[in-house]
């Protein structure tokens, strides 16, 4: 067996499924939720959020804000990539839309370690890539233009047996995802919201005065891998109960 | 749910067409309304198809199913109407 029948079978398989049917249409329907009220506050030109401009993410929403016509176009795109993915038809190239701006979202909330979609934006993103691989039947060419045309069963014929090793799976990943963040927010510096809330995370560090700096640093509009480095610099940074980590070990 | 989502668009256009902006208002204040409105009636629409054909083969006769479902899709197209509508002409 190739690799493209291989795929085509696994997605033959998922696509039999009632459970993963109603997975599906659950799941775009979510995705369209989460980007319709964003949307709509960028096409009316108004800010995001009220975190301060000196936060790493503030800055950048500011920033953003600031972009002239490209702020509502980045809405009108989230509108258009919801309403697609509501119709069946369109789901397809609402979900090619909706990836690279979510991806985007989820590769800026991890850069700038911002909590508010920390966990939201990478499960949107896992989301969107189960969308692409149930659209495998039309996505395929782009990797193997001459493969077969898949047939899919009708409604009629989907199986009722409920999926449990992709439901298991599902979970198991959404657990994992927050194993990770309560890892990250254990190990790994979050600027929080304010400083208020990002000293909170001080008295457990190793160097309570250097950690401390370092919130002061981040919340006041300072380069985060700058503040980042002058925290590691700081003389007994390396060993003890929390070792902030940097981007590049993180 | 198509239905339903014309019959959505219709009645917040009634509602829209010549109303006048308000300064406070954002410019694009109907892209709002005009997409929300006609997704809640679409639901709607989808719902009162579903408890129809439900109800219809629950031996409850057509016109009370049909009734019921009209119900539903009148919460929807309000609640849809709101929503579009919040902090603007529904203020």
């Amino acid at each position: 067996m190739n690799l493209l029948s291989g795929l085509d079978n696994i997605h033959l398989k998922a696509r039999q499924n009632k459970w993963l049917w109603f997975f599906t249409i659950f799941t775009r329907i979510m995705l369209a939720l989460g980007f319709l009220p964003s949307g709509f506050v960028k096409v009316n030109n108004e800010r995001f959020t009220a975190l301060a401009t000196e936060h790493p993410m503030g800055s950048f929403l500011e920033a953003f804000y600031h972009t002239g016509f490209y702020y509502p176009f980045v809405g009108v795109m989230q509108i258009t990539a919801a309403i697609l993915l509501l119709i069946p038809r369109t789901a397809t190239i609402g979900v090619l839309i909706y990836f690279p701006i979510i991806l985007n979202i989820c590769l800026l909330s991890i850069a700038v370690r911002f909590e508010g979609s920390l966990f939201t934006a990478p499960l949107m993103v896992i989301a969107c890539l189960y969308l692409l691989c149930w659209d495998w039947h039309k996505l395929k060419f782009i990797f193997f233009p001459n493969a077969p045309k898949s047939i899919l069963p009708s409604r009629k014929e989907l199986s009722n047996k409920f999926a449990f090793k992709f439901f298991a799976g599902s979970a198991a990943t959404v657990f994992t995802l927050i194993g990770i963040l309560i890892y990250m927010n254990l190990n790994a510096f979050i600027p929080r919201n304010d400083v208020i809330q990002c000293n909170e995370q001080c008295p457990n560090n190793e160097n309570p005065e250097a950690c401390l700096r370092l919130c002061e640093c981040v919340h006041t509009g300072r380069s985060f891998n700058l503040c980042m480095e002058e925290y590691q610099n700081s003389p007994g940074t390396f060993s003890g109960l929390k070792n902030f980590k940097t981007h590049q070990n993180l | 749910m198509l239905l339903g989502a014309g019959i959505g668009l219709f009645i917040i256009l009634l509602f829209i067409t010549g109303a006048e902006t308000q300064p406070h208002w954002p410019n694009l204040w109907k892209v709002r309304p005009l997409i929300i409105t006609p997704l809640a009636a679409a639901l709607g629409g989808g719902l009162a198809y579903i408890t129809t054909s439900i109800l219809k083969r629950k031996g409850i006769h057509v016109i009370t199913a049909v009734f019921i479902s009209l119900i539903g899709f009148l919460i929807a197209l309000w609640m849809g109407i709101v929503v579009g509508l919040d902090g603007t002409l529904w203020d």
